[in-house]
């Protein structure tokens, strides 16, 4: 067998063993609840606007609860490999491998290639889900919903690439759990902030407000090519535009902001080794 | 005591007045060359400047803008953060020309040329258009010559009405002393009062005309040496619209004045049962909003700040005749033609109002305007389409809008669906421990 053969094989093995760990477990379906609850909030507060005022313009009023779910459901995903990697170092499961046809590359493409799987399969529940509501309330699918849909694949992979560095690069899990949060809600926080601020009418705004305008536009400038958020955006933007080859070129950056993080994650571990 | 609280009060009331006299002190003004710019915003020609502060100007591609090099006094005011020219007592036309690089190199130099402004339906009709060169005056003397028609026209009816004055004073005179009845065709008719004219033309002014394609460019003012004017060295951006499309403003009939706006495709229209709405369509185009802000209101040094990747839908003119049609499943069920329409006040103290289609051959409408015109659509529960065709039946690019009726659920519907996954999972939880307990027991005999 060739060493790409070996290492096709190691890593469906790895990938098939996690997710048969995952999906008997009850986290992934805690954390789809909590999903849901969470969206549900949004639509609420949608669907008592259009009811309260009688009339109201907006988009797809499914866009944003899915969002939120995709980013809740992916962020437990992150979570999830970034504790697995450091508790399979801890307990010398990490070091087991090794010696067997497993190599740095072929343990985080094992367990990238596990979450990616599972969080498809959560995104097949979650279009399920708000079909049902579309279907319900009336809100509607349309393509906007679907680009989501679709990009938010991207954003779960660089999502879950982002946990995998973190957990070669942190010592302890507790370091990388924190630093994910903290970095994934400070990201999330700026692109929100960003958005909000974007979409006030420029014309009446106080002082204040372009003054955080300006030090949010700074930041979020200065996040463009870190954050997970700026990619979806650049690729909701595209397809909101309909310009094939915008769309193509962001989903290309997507791809590569997540092989890039996978690299490192690689390299890192190679440096630090298995050991504990 | 007494002397001391008197004291310190006298002390806080000076201190309070020397502040008061500082607060009111008058902002300082100084004589700066700056640009006057008039540019074109892709529904009217605007109005802001560039004093020294400002190094860049962003003008629209493949218009005609105004600039005008000017020497005035200049002064900021903080109350609303903005710089202010004293245009009535302080402007002086610097000579020279208007030289435009690009990498360096000039490009175009530019002399100043005569123009003017035309607002075929009057200064508050809202469109307007730039004449510029020989046809200025042209245009000019149109509008004049249309003036003083218009006041001889007046002379003309002042003497008509007092001949028809004395007419009927005289008529009137007879009939009290004679008795003899007239019928009403045989009275004089009261002459008609002449319209003023509708258009309206600025005066002939001077000033460089501006019309670049997209690009980064410099300019400057040159004096008859070719030496530049100080202070006149600044930066130009020149910027196109992203995309263009039409949008909606639509007026609820339950809330006439608070109008809502659909500019882009994206946006859906959500209604809760059957509604009555109005809609009017305008052609927009979508700007960066930080060079269409800076291009708007220079002299505000915030302006367009922090918005330089967001994007900012604008308003051109009205969409003429517009007709909406409305579809389901495909179909076209509906085909609306604009409207005008008056809203009506309810009599008596309670407050409300009826919006009815206006009539002006009617004696109800007599005198008066109609509020609005639009297109009004009364839409039951459903999903539909909406979009808007020409005369010749064309759809336009870009007026497609969904709308839906939404229904409303109960939440607790909801939230039981988002229970849904957790319930599955304690299922798979509880059907892999009873599996692990049944492989677990020992095997009796």
């Amino acid at each position: 067998m060739s060493k790409m053969k070996y290492r096709r094989n190691a890593i469906g093995v790895i990938a098939r063993r996690d997710i048969k760990s995952t999906v008997n477990g009850i986290g992934i379906y805690v954390a789809a609840s909590l999903a849901f609850l969470v969206a549900m909030l949004f639509v609420r507060s949608n669907l008592k606007g259009v009811t309260e005022n009688g009339l109201m313009v907006m988009v797809n009023p499914l866009n944003y609860p899915l969002f939120i779910a995709v980013i809740i459901g992916a962020t437990y995903l992150a979570l999830t490999s970034t504790i697995s990697v450091a508790r399979e170092r801890d307990q010398g499961t990490l070091e087991v491998l090794f010696y067997g046809p497993v190599d740095s590359t072929t343990y985080i493409t094992a367990k990238f290639v596990e979450q990616i799987v599972t969080f498809l399969g959560l995104i097949v529940v979650y279009i399920a889900v708000f079909f049902i509501i579309s279907k319900m309330t009336n809100f509607g699918m349309d393509g906007s919903f679907l680009a989501m849909a679709g990009l938010s694949v991207l954003l779960a992979a660089s999502i879950v690439a982002f946990g995998l560095l973190l957990s070669t690069v942190s010592r302890s899990a507790r370091t990388s759990v924190i630093v994910l949060l903290v970095l994934l809600l400070a990201f999330l926080a700026i692109d929100i902030v960003a958005g909000i601020l974007n979409s006030m009418s420029a014309k009446d705004m106080s002082a204040t407000l372009i003054y955080a305008r300006v030090a949010v536009d700074m930041l979020n400038r200065g996040l463009k090519w870190i954050s997970p958020f700026a990619y979806l955006n650049r690729g909701i933007a595209a397809v909101g535009l309909g310009v094939a080859s915008q769309i193509l070129s962001s989903i290309g950056a997507s791809l590569l902001y997540t092989v890039v993080l996978l690299a490192l994650a690689v390299q890192f571990l190679d440096r630090r080794g298995v050991r504990k | 005591m007494r002397n001391k609280i008197l004291c310190i009060s006298i002390l806080v009331i000076a201190l309070l007045m020397a502040v008061g006299s500082v607060q009111a002190a008058p902002p300082q003004r100084e004589k700066q060359n700056v640009y006057g710019i008039t540019p074109w915003t892709g529904k009217e020609y605007g109005g802001t400047f560039a004093p020294k502060g400002v190094d860049k100007i962003h003008l629209l591609a493949g218009e005609n803008n105004v600039l005008n090099t000017l020497e005035t006094e200049v002064y900021f005011w903080p109350i609303t953060n903005e710089y202010m020219a004293n245009w009535f007592e302080s402007k002086v036309v610097i000579d020279g020309r208007l030289q435009i690089l690009q990498d360096g190199k000039e490009i175009k130099v530019l002399e100043r040329q005569p123009y003017v402004h035309v607002y075929p339906q009057g200064f508050y009709g809202g469109v307007s258009k730039l004449v510029v060169g020989d046809e200025a005056e042209k245009k000019y003397q149109e509008y004049q010559q249309a003036i003083d028609d218009y006041w001889k026209a007046i002379s003309d009816y002042r003497e008509a009405y007092a001949a028809y004055e004395q007419q009927m004073a005289e008529i009137l005179k007879e009939v009290t002393e004679t008795g003899k009845t007239y019928a009403e065709e045989e009275l004089p008719k009261a002459p008609e009062q002449p319209e003023p004219p509708t258009l309206y033309v600025t005066g002939v002014t001077e000033a460089f005309i501006v019309n670049l394609p997209v690009g980064e460019y410099a300019i400057r003012t040159i004096d008859a040496d070719g030496n530049t004017v100080e202070g006149t060295d600044k930066k130009l951006s020149v910027f196109e619209k992203r995309r263009s499309g039409v949008g909606y403003q639509i007026i609820p009939e339950s809330k006439w004045t608070r109008p809502v706006q659909s500019d882009d495709a994206t946006q859906i229209l959500y209604l809760e049962g059957t509604r009555t709405m109005y809609l009017k369509a305008f052609h927009e185009a979508e700007y960066n909003q930080h060079d269409f802000l800076r291009m708007t209101s220079l002299e505000k040094p915030l302006a367009g700040k922090g918005a330089e990747s967001a994007y900012m839908w604008v308003h051109e003119e009205e969409v003429p005749d517009t007709k909406v049609q409305v579809l389901q499943a495909g179909e076209v069920v509906m085909e609306v033609p604009t409207k005008p329409y008056y809203v009506k006040q309810t009599p008596g103290y309670a407050l409300g109002y009826d919006i009815v289609e206006f009539d002006a051959e009617s004696d109800e409408f007599l005198g008066r305007k109609p509020s609005f015109e639009a297109v009004k659509l009364e839409l039951g529960p459903g999903s539909y389409q909406i979009r808007v065709v020409d005369a010749t039946g064309q759809v336009l690019k870009g007026s497609v809008r969904d709308i839906r009726s939404v229904n409303v659920v109960p939440m607790w519907q909801l939230y039981l669906l988002s229970l849904v996954p957790l319930i599955f999972g304690l299922v798979v939880v509880l059907r892999r421990r009873n599996l692990r307990l049944k492989a677990a027991k020992p095997v009796t005999a």
